[in-house]
């Protein structure tokens, strides 16, 4: 049974997930009904300079993951050249569990998946083909005969890049006979290559990361194989397989180290690739990547049109990427930003008078606050034709704050008493009528007042004063602290530790898939510590995160 | 191509390995066109319709129960022939009020869910397991391997943050894609797969290269078996089975198929994808072509999944100018969602004619089929189940009485949901003892009665 504890923040109403020393976290991390871990083993959390100390880490279970959609078409592009593209659809991420990664923890795949990655790798194979004299694993090797050496050359570095590790000669055997499954003529061994690279493609070996992992001779302790920490760090930061220069760190042992690891993540933050990597974290975690044309009304919008999104998206992405690699800062700058990138589409919506119709640095009006205020965020949380206090404050405490909002209880009659013509109301005032209920009272008391806050920017997010002709009231009382509009209490919030940890907890989730466990938390604890004691930058963060213990350490599952 | 009932019959006593696939032709039924030749029984079919956003109860429960029930507004479109395939259960409830749409579809289609095992927090990832199949999925588990695809599952509405999660297989991970393409059906269900295989040109026969390569493929997941944990062992389980079921297709590739295919659609106009987006033109071509597929036995079991759990689609084709979801919330029992419910009906009443218009033996397709309609809660802007909406349609080959509203004596003070999805994978004839999990009060619950009034 998992057991809820949290630190109550109002009459039942809230818990706390992240920081915090009184904290408990739910029991096991078990995962679907996987059964309990078999091996409670305790690996100490170093102190930070001052001597500070954090709970040890009792490492949690990993269950396989699938590669996500974007996975599979990055993988096959990075491997085959950049030309090959998968057309056809892939099964769909489970995108339930708010990060991708977390979802594919624990997504199966019925016949049709497994019926979308044959068609994928045999379009693939088709792709590939014509070209293959340009891919150097591919090229030279006709084969002629199915003993020649070239042809298990082939397999094994072709299979190294697919299954991020070294066949097995067995599995070199095992596609050899794929090879020679219509005969030994040059062209049947011809068709029978393609075939063979097909079956890899669809092997489990390349769909899913598999921990395995092996005993850690200093502690005894499950870790991940150097192989298995390359897809991890690969398919963290770059959203993508390994490259060779990783692979080859793999085969030398090094990335079982903090120092190696460490090493390596520096490595790949400074490719071009690796910039979605805080884009990939803000948007899942925001609720920007799922956030779309189709979620509006333009009747109540006529402003509202795929340009805007693309707009939106695109400011969304300028931002955090300045913020992290350009000119890399406190990533908590997505509070309380001063500038921002705005085109023709962006400037309109918010008011702006631009010159250049691309892309270019402008400074924030006084209304708004970094991307606390954005159009994406505030567009992504708010429903299709007014806004809903009830819905950001909702979002403001669980992914800004990394607090627990209870779903309404059963029944109650969510219906707001409709817009009266004789007497025009703000929504705010409407809320409060609804909050006067008493079985609603001690929930909304807590979720809106942030919420609130936001009132001043319409559902898809443009700046407004009125709202259905009365002035806006966008203050609000949030944890004891007042804030009269959205930019003062945005900018609160860079200072407000929770969510700074929730910052460090969520992109945790993200990269080990799983929602962190109570045995976790004391790296999380100090992860925070040291990133907030360096400038809180976000790229400070992933390399950390990725040579923490808690990365590199698991149980295995019964 | 001829075809004598003789060959037919000679290739399904042959083996397994050409049985499947086959189309239901006349030449395989008796003389009376009451059973096949051989004397099995006609093949019965089983499909969940699916909507997201439940319903209102006063428009949608009948003024009178019985055979000759009046039919209440959302179910106008079925006046006339189809009237006498309607049966409706209704004035039953879940255990409980749940927290919200995606932990409700799975109680509404499985009776099972559990936040507990989840791997994600309470609140904070809400990941999902539903430790049952949904409905469909247990019946097609239940007759695996009767058919060549095990299901078809396809998506009208794409508009939404939880597209394609109305079925599942068992352990509540592995999800049946609804595929929301027209013409990507086509190619599964009549063009032979999505493509060629590659090495085109160069032999005529790819089959035993393909054969190969699934040995491979089955072999790399046989070698993980040993090293995975229960829950990941399950899902691997998963994947061969996906595996094997593309042997057989290569194995009834061999066999004649004499389905009369339809042509493969062009679907150019989907609306904007959005506010506008294309529902009827595309619930039509698909239910088209699903009737066909069934007709000719290319599998027994469909996923028809109109609208997801919480969709977001506008339904712009009744007037309404929110999207759907907020719609359930600001006007939970307004004429719109009246509206929106009986335009949902009325494409499920195409579906049914569809397969009412097809003729099975002495009777028809919608004769030996049950269609069975839900969505994830009863007025879903209270995230209720109280009246949850259990709709069937067809004779499920004799096994349902149907035509008839069915309601419960205590409507507001009954747990017996589930019930209706026992009776209605009774009615098809899989003879499971209970049905659903109990989780702690998340509304799973098992049930062992199935509304007896209603089977034969």
């Amino acid at each position: 049974m998992r057991a809820l504890a949290f630190v109550v923040l109002s009459a039942g109403c809230m818990g706390q997930v992240v920081g915090g020393e009184d904290e408990m976290n739910p029991g096991l991390p078990g995962m679907g009904g996987s059964g309990t871990p078999s091996n409670p083993m305790e690996i100490p959390t170093p102190s930070d300079p001052t001597g500070k100390t954090y709970a040890p880490l009792k490492p949690a279970a990993a269950t396989m993951r699938r590669l996500t959609e974007q996975q599979v078409r990055n993988s096959v592009a990075d491997i085959f050249g950049a030309a090959t593209r998968i057309t056809a659809a892939l099964d769909p991420d489970e995108t339930s569990s708010i990060f991708r990664s977390v979802g594919a923890a624990t997504v199966g795949t019925a016949d049709s998946g497994v019926e979308a990655y044959r068609n994928a790798a045999l379009d693939v194979v088709r792709q590939v083909w014509p070209r293959r004299d340009q891919i150097p694993m591919l090229a030279g090797c006709g084969p002629a005969r199915l003993d020649e050496p070239c042809l298990s050359t082939l397999l094994r570095n072709v299979g190294l890049r697919l299954w991020r590790r070294p066949l097995t000669d067995e599995e070199v055997r095992r596609y050899t006979a794929v090879v020679g499954a219509g005969g030994t003529a040059p062209a049947s061994l011809q068709v029978g290559l393609q075939f063979a690279l097909a079956g890899m493609l669809q092997s489990p070996h390349f769909l899913y990361l598999v921990p395995v992992g092996e005993i850690d001779p200093m502690n005894g302790a499950r870790r991940f194989t150097s192989y298995e920490m390359a897809s991890r760090l690969s398919y963290f930061i770059l959203d993508s397989t390994p490259d060779q220069a990783l692979l080859d760190a793999a085969a030398a042992g090094k990335l079982v180290t903090s120092d190696g690891l460490n090493a390596e993540a520096k490595r790949l933050l400074v490719q071009a690739r690796a910039r979605g990597v805080v884009t990939r974290h803000f948007s899942e975690s925001w609720g920007v990547a799922i956030m779309g044309e189709p979620d509006k009304s333009k009747t109540a919008y006529p402003m509202w049109n795929a340009a805007v999104v693309r707009a939106y998206k695109e400011e969304f992405r300028r931002v955090l990427e300045d913020i992290v690699f350009d000119r890399p800062r406190d990533v908590r700058g997505v509070f309380d930003g001063r500038e921002t990138f705005a085109n023709r589409d962006l400037a309109s919506v918010y008011g702006m008078t631009l010159t250049a119709p691309e892309f270019t640095r402008v400074s924030l009006d006084a209304n708004r606050s970094g991307l606390f205020t954005s159009g994406a965020v505030v567009a992504a949380n708010s429903p299709s034709d007014r806004t809903s206090p009830t819905r950001r404050g909702a979002f403001i405490r669980e992914r800004i704050l990394c607090q627990i909002v209870p779903a309404p209880p059963p029944d109650v009659n969510t219906d707001l008493p409709p817009p009266n013509a004789a007497k025009p109301a703000s929504l705010r005032e409407r809320l409060e009528q609804h909050r006067k209920d008493p079985a609603c009272t001690p929930c909304h008391a807590v979720i809106d007042p942030p919420g609130l806050t936001l009132e001043n920017f319409d559902a898809i997010g443009v700046f407004r004063t009125r709202d259905n002709g009365s002035m806006i009231d966008a203050s609000g009382l949030v944890d004891g602290q007042s804030f009269q509009n959205a930019r003062e209490f945005a900018a609160s919030l860079k200072g407000n530790e929770s969510a700074g940890r929730c910052i460090a907890h969520e992109l945790y989730a993200q990269a080990a898939a799983h929602e962190p466990t109570e045995g976790e938390h004391g790296v999380i604890d100090s992860l925070y510590d040291q990133v907030a004691a360096n400038g809180f930058t976000f790229q400070d963060l992933v390399v950390r995160l990725v040579a923490s213990n808690g990365f590199r350490y698991f149980v295995p599952v019964n | 191509m001829k075809l004598s009932r003789r060959h037919i019959l000679r290739g399904m006593v042959g083996g397994a390995a050409v049985q499947v696939g086959l189309p239901l032709l006349d030449v395989m039924l008796n003389d009376h066109g009451t059973a096949m030749a051989a004397g099995e029984p006609l093949p019965k079919r089983f499909g969940v319709f699916f909507w997201g956003g439940g319903i209102v109860p006063s428009s949608w429960v009948p003024s009178g129960t019985g055979p000759n029930f009046p039919l209440s507004d959302s179910f106008q479109d079925f006046a006339g022939g189809l009237k006498p395939y309607l049966t409706l259960v209704t004035g039953t409830q879940h255990k409980n009020s749940s927290p919200g749409h995606i932990p409700s579809r799975g109680i509404a289609l499985s009776s099972s869910h559990d936040l507990n095992t989840g791997v994600a927090g309470v609140g904070t990832y809400r990941g999902q397991n539903m430790p049952e199949p949904s409905v469909d999925a247990l019946v097609a588990e239940a007759w695996k391997g009767k058919a060549l695809l095990e299901m078809i599952a396809v998506g009208i509405c794409r508009t939404g943050p939880y597209r394609s999660n109305s079925s599942w297989k068992r352990g509540g991970t592995a999800y049946n894609r609804h595929e929301p393409s027209p013409m990507a059906l086509w190619d599964r269900l009549f063009g032979g797969g999505a493509a060629p295989p590659p090495g085109g040109g160069m032999i005529a026969n790819t089959t035993a290269y393909e054969k190969s390569m699934l040995d491979a493929i089955q072999a790399d997941a046989q070698s993980l078996q040993g090293k995975l944990g229960r829950s990941d062992k399950a899902r691997m389980d998963q994947h061969l089975s996906g595996i094997r079921a593309l042997e057989r297709q290569l194995q009834a590739r061999t066999s004649p198929d004499a389905c009369a295919k339809p042509g493969r659609p062009t679907m150019s106009n989907f609306g904007d994808g959005g506010t506008h987006e294309e529902k009827e033109a595309k619930s039509q071509i698909m239910s088209q072509m699903l009737a066909i597929a069934l007709a000719c036995d290319r599998s027994r079991v469909f996923s028809y999944e109109f609208s997801s759990n919480q969709s977001t689609t506008f339904y712009w084709e009744v007037g309404v100018n929110q999207e759907h979801h907020q719609l359930t919330h600001d006007k939970p029992t307004g004429t719109e969602m009246q509206k929106v419910t009986r335009f949902i009906m009325k494409n499920l009443a195409y579906l049914a004619e569809q397969l009412r218009s097809r003729t099975e033996g002495a009777g028809n397709l919608l004769d030996n089929t049950l269609i069975l309609g839900t969505s994830e809660h009863a007025t879903a802007g209270f995230h209720d189940y109280k009246d949850h909406p259990y709709v069937m349609v067809g004779r499920a080959g004799g096994g349902l009485r149907a035509g008839q509203h069915w309601r419960h004596p205590s409507p507001t003070s009954n747990i017996d949901s589930p019930r209706a999805l026992l009776t209605a994978v009774r009615a098809v004839g899989v003879g499971l003892p209970k049905l659903g999990q109990e989780s702690g009060g998340e509304g799973g619950r098992v049930v062992t009665q199935p509304i007896s009034e209603l089977l034969t």
